[in-house]
């Protein structure tokens, strides 16, 4: 009996999270009237791909908002990880003098609302000529979210006993043979969380990419598909959903199919015998 | 082995090094910079030069209306999605590890919300709950549920709740994910154990599960905490902290004196709030669990 | 097995979506990227014999315009661009969005840093470009460059001086907007608040346009289904549609004697908020307006509602889903003696520019032309600038001239995101919140003296 219920919460939740995406969905297949009609339609009256015919022919660039995105996304978290697990373990292992000073240099940078290095990181950018430009866009990131990134590898590094290090450099490993071979199969589970935070707060951060891209051709994705709302201004809604929809395409695809192999690495090394 | 060991420790020191250098280089200035902006005012259009006034934004922010109404609703709206978040996520994840049927397929939807940006959450969430051409109040009607129809974001009794449940539905993925590692960690043991103790379904929860989600809970913990404080998208993208100042929030409130205003040092004190705030969330947060040490 | 598949999948996806994007740039930006494009044009003019051809001393140069998103929609930039580079061949032109100013400023980061990536930027109220020159930032446009297209008389007059900072002409208007009733003419007629010719009636005060209102509420089941009143009450209007509601009953006054305060006391304001509390509280205007800038246009569109308190172009955009004629505008109490409110928005010159003259030759050329004024006042009713672009458009057009010739403009305030800020706020209170008009009236002129406030010369 109580199988069911369970059931039915499931199927209700379930529903409850997919309910915005379907009716993203049926509002891109509809036309302007459907969508602003009164009294609210469900369904369309009739299926149309106007929506998304009107985007291709628009003066939006959807695909080169997405690529921008791909490419600022992909080489940020590459070097987010690949730093903090780095430096995660320093932290873990070594102690330096001034060591709590650094560890609390970061939590500030965590803690504070971004918009305040809006304007000294652009003035920086502009002397530095990287203003309006990927580099421009991922050097920020990779600062802004190597803090907590390093704080949960450090965390994943101290859950390690001694020992296995210990045992490891008495076979002769180097230090970064240690690293590399040993400790880093044993943090999958905090790589695997550094990865997904760091994914999407670089995917979907909006104001340094409004700010620092000067150039509607540089703009990653969520600055572009905003852009689509202010164009139309009213009954945008048609073409905002349907860019969204075909924003969202791409990504799904991803995540489903990486999904498997990403509940893995997050469980895999966390079951202790 | 000892003169190995100290070798090993000296190139970890350089394992740190790249990381220190980048976020050292990029941030020391703007950190110091927008600290140094929070102990002046600057108009950045109509002001010549900053004007040094120490400690007098901060002391002026608690006599400013507007200041104190964004604090009591950041706080509203951190405590409310703070928790709905934890309660959801952790809920979830043990239905989710619970062994029914078709259980992927109920983790993958409920994370697919973390794929669409916050921005675009807000957007999809501003059509869905239009007082008159929302679907949601449609569909309620639809349910003779009239009764529960509201003006979601134009009712400024309502509209920050809104904005909490907006964010939990694009959050609760994330934590949940977190969630189902930490329970999957935990040895089948432990609960058949318990099981042979007598503790029934509530008591393993509470004496096997959370004590064993320790780790987890730090982590979302502070990051929850971050996201529950540090609130910016919804409000802008979705009600521009209105109706009145119903959703306006600290972070909101202090981009707004930023970039609309132009009073960067203003804003850049608000911010510095904000900051301690989080602070002091993720400390209270983390002390909490640690607290609770010995139970693992 | 399906893992590969899937991955190759996804693969493949990705790569399509990408090649698509980039596709579709080319075919559907033309001369916004493509060098190809571009050239295609110069072969064409080339072997067109005859047309001015002069030597041109902007060849080789790029010009880069920058207009808000929706500039881009309303107004036939692209045509305007191809054309010009019809006409000066070896002369690009681009045209990129830039954002609107609800999302932070465009500009101002850049231009302070002393450059530009911009040549022309369109879009922007006076109080939006007021910073701008406060910094010293524009070029100005001089009696030379007006001399070029006819005369600084040829524009209508109170549209031309929204661009006057400190006595000089720092920015000119592309189009202007002015504050009137945007009304849906059938529910008009179904009401019985049409004139002999079946045209909409004008209200004479707020007791009228209270009964016009209340006379096209349509509420079925309890619920109601058409309102008969919606004002436009979100930032971007808020202090435009107050001034108006002032201009047509106190005697064309919305300021004080000292010419800077904002009249938030005296009995014609109390009338006004009152007015707007009462519609609200007797279920005759819905309260969506206060945060949804687009609702009032989208329930104008959607048949939702009967009279819109608004810019007055909304009436055109409705034709466009309604039906010609379907929509037009009609004055606000008093408007029509007094005037109105009038908004425009300018184009703009920074002086780091290095292709000012170049900017200036495209305004006068295309930006001022015939065709783009009338397409988008026809189209969008963004109306023109210039005087006697008027006589080929619709009577409706015509006659909001009229409403314009004596009209005002919003005074410039340094402050003028914190007023617009504290008036939203307040009067946001008062129609959600049931606070009280004198409580309101006095917040706002409380609220107002505290913001110190500054002229914009």
């Amino acid at each position: 009996m109580s199988r069911w219920i369970l059931y039915a919460i499931a199927i209700f939740t379930g529903f409850l999270f997919l309910a915005p995406f379907l009716w993203i969905l049926l509002t891109s297949l509809k036309k302007d009237q459907d969508i602003y009609s009164l009294p609210i339609r469900i369904l369309p009256r009739e299926v149309t791909l106007e929506q998304y015919i009107g985007i291709f022919q628009g003066s939006a660039k959807l695909g080169i908002y997405f690529t921008n995105s791909v490419v600022v996304t992909i080489i940020s978290v590459a070097a987010i990880v690949l730093l903090s697990s780095m430096s995660g373990y320093g932290f873990a292992r070594y102690r330096f003098r001034g060591d709590t000073l650094f560890i609390g240099f970061l939590l500030l940078v965590m803690a504070v609302p971004w918009a305040v290095y809006l304007v000294p990181i652009y003035i920086m950018e502009f002397k530095l000529n990287i203003l309006n430009s990927k580099l421009g866009l991922i050097l920020p990131y990779i600062a802004l979210n190597l803090p907590l990134a390093i704080l949960i590898m450090r965390g994943n590094f101290r859950g390690i006993s001694k020992e296995i290090e210990e045992a490891a450099l008495v076979d002769g490993c180097s230090a970064f043979q240690t690293w590399a071979r040993i400790m880093m199969p044993m943090v999958k589970p905090g790589l695997a969380t550094v990865f997904i935070f760091t994914s999407i707060q670089v995917w979907e951060e909006f104001m340094f990419a409004r700010t620092l891209i000067t150039d509607y051709l540089n703009w990653t994705l969520p600055v572009g598909i905003t852009m689509l709302r202010n164009e139309a201004q009213s009954w945008a809604f048609g073409t905002l959903s349907a860019a969204i929809v075909l924003s969202l395409i791409p990504l799904l695809v991803v995540f489903l199919s990486a999904q498997p192999y990403f509940i893995r690495g997050i469980t895999e090394g966390a079951i202790k015998g | 082995m000892r003169i190995g060991l100290r070798k090993h420790f000296s190139i970890i020191a350089l394992f740190i090094l790249p990381s220190m250098l980048i976020v050292g280089l990029f941030m020391v200035y703007p950190l110091f910079h927008s600290i140094y902006l929070s102990l002046t005012e600057f108009n950045f259009v109509y002001s010549d030069k900053p004007l040094f006034v120490g400690l007098g934004n901060y002391i002026d922010m608690f006599s400013d209306q507007q200041f104190l109404i964004a604090t009591r609703n950041t706080l509203i709206f951190a405590v409310c999605f703070f928790t709905l978040l934890m309660v959801f996520s952790l809920a979830i994840a043990l239905l989710v590890t619970s062994g029914l049927r078709g259980m992927k397929i109920l983790r993958t939807i409920v994370f697919m919300p973390v794929i669409v940006a916050l921005s675009l959450t807000g957007v999809i969430f501003q059509w869905i709950l239009n007082e008159r051409f929302g679907v949601l109040n449609h569909v309620l009607e639809l349910l003779h549920l009239d009764f529960l129809a509201r003006n979601w974001l134009g009712d400024p009794d309502v509209a920050l709740y809104s904005l909490v449940l907006v964010s939990v539905w694009r959050y609760t993925g994330i934590v949940m994910i977190l969630f189902v590692a930490g329970l999957q960690a935990i040895p089948e043991d432990l609960y058949e154990a318990a099981k042979l103790d007598g503790a029934n379904w509530w008591n393993r929860l509470v004496y096997v599960t959370l004590p064993n989600l320790k780790e987890t809970f730090i982590v979302t913990g502070v990051w929850g905490a971050m996201n529950s404080i540090k609130v910016f998208e919804q409000p802008f993208v979705m009600t521009y902290g209105g109706p009145g100042t119903a959703t306006s929030t600290l972070y909101f409130y202090s981009w707004r004196n930023s970039f609309e205003f132009f009073e960067m040092g203003y804003g850049s004190s608000i911010a510095y709030f904000v900051a301690v705030l989080v602070l002091v969330a993720s400390a209270i947060n983390i002390f909490v669990i640690n607290r609770n040490k010995h139970f693992a | 097995m399906k893992r590969k598949f899937l991955t190759v999948g996804l693969i493949c996806a990705l790569v399509a979506f990408m090649l698509a994007g980039c596709g579709g740039g080319s075919s559907g930006g033309g001369n916004t990227s493509g060098q190809q494009n571009n050239n295609s044009n110069n072969v064409s003019a080339d072997q067109n014999s005859g047309s001015s051809k002069q030597e041109d001393i902007f060849t080789g140069k790029t010009l880069v315009v920058s207009a808000q998103s929706w500039i881009i929609e309303k107004w036939p930039l692209q045509e305007a661009a191809e054309k010009f580079m019809q006409d000066h061949p070896g002369v690009k032109v681009e045209v990129k969005p830039a954002p609107d100013k609800g999302e932070a400023d465009a500009y101002i980061l850049q231009w302070s840093q002393g450059t530009t990536n911009v040549d022309l930027a369109l879009g922007g109220s006076p109080a939006d470009i007021a910073p701008y020159v406060a910094k010293d930032f524009l070029v100005e446009f001089d009696d030379e460059f007006f001399s070029k297209i006819g005369g600084k008389d040829r524009f209508v007059q109170p549209l031309l001086k929204q661009g006057i900072f400190k006595g000089k002409q720092y920015s000119v208007p592309l189009l202007g907007e002015v504050i009137s009733l945007n009304v849906n003419v059938d529910h008009m007629k179904e009401a019985g608040l049409v004139d002999a010719n079946g045209y909409p009636l004008a209200p004479k005060d707020w007791n009228e346009l209270y009964d016009f209102a209340k006379k096209l509420t349509k509420a079925e089941n309890g619920k109601t289904v058409r309102y008969g009143l919606a004002v436009d009450w979100m930032t971007n209007f808020i202090t435009l549609n107050y001034y108006s509601g002032l201009v047509g009953t106190n005697n064309g006054k919305f300021l004080l004697d000292d010419g800077k305060t904002i009249d938030f006391q005296s009995d014609k304001a109390r009338e006004l908020l009152a007015f707007w509390q009462r519609i609200v509280n007797d279920g005759l205007t819905p309260t969506d307006g206060v945060i949804d800038a687009n609702a009032g246009r989208n329930a104008l569109k959607a048949g939702g509602v009967s009279m819109l308190w608004t810019a007055s172009s909304r009436a055109q955009e409705s034709e466009a889903v309604l039906g010609e004629g379907k929509v037009v505008n009609v004055p606000l109490p008093g408007t029509d003696q007094y005037g109105s409110i009038v908004f425009t928005h300018g184009m703009y010159i920074p002086k780091f520019s290095k292709n000012v003259e170049l900017a200036k030759v495209f305004i006068q050329e295309q930006l001022l032309d015939k065709y783009g004024q009338q397409w988008s006042a026809t189209k969008f009713g963004k109306l023109p600038v210039i005087t006697e672009y008027y006589s080929d458009l619709s009577p409706g057009i015509q006659s909001m001239l009229k409403v314009m010739e004596h009209s005002h403009s919003e005074p410039l305030y340094q402050e003028q995101a914190k007023i617009t800020d504290l008036m939203h706020r307040e009067i946001s209170y008062m129609l959600t919140k049931g606070q009280s008009v004198e409580q309101t009236m006095e917040n706002l002129a409380k609220g107002f003296a505290e913001i110190n406030v500054h002229i914009v010369e």
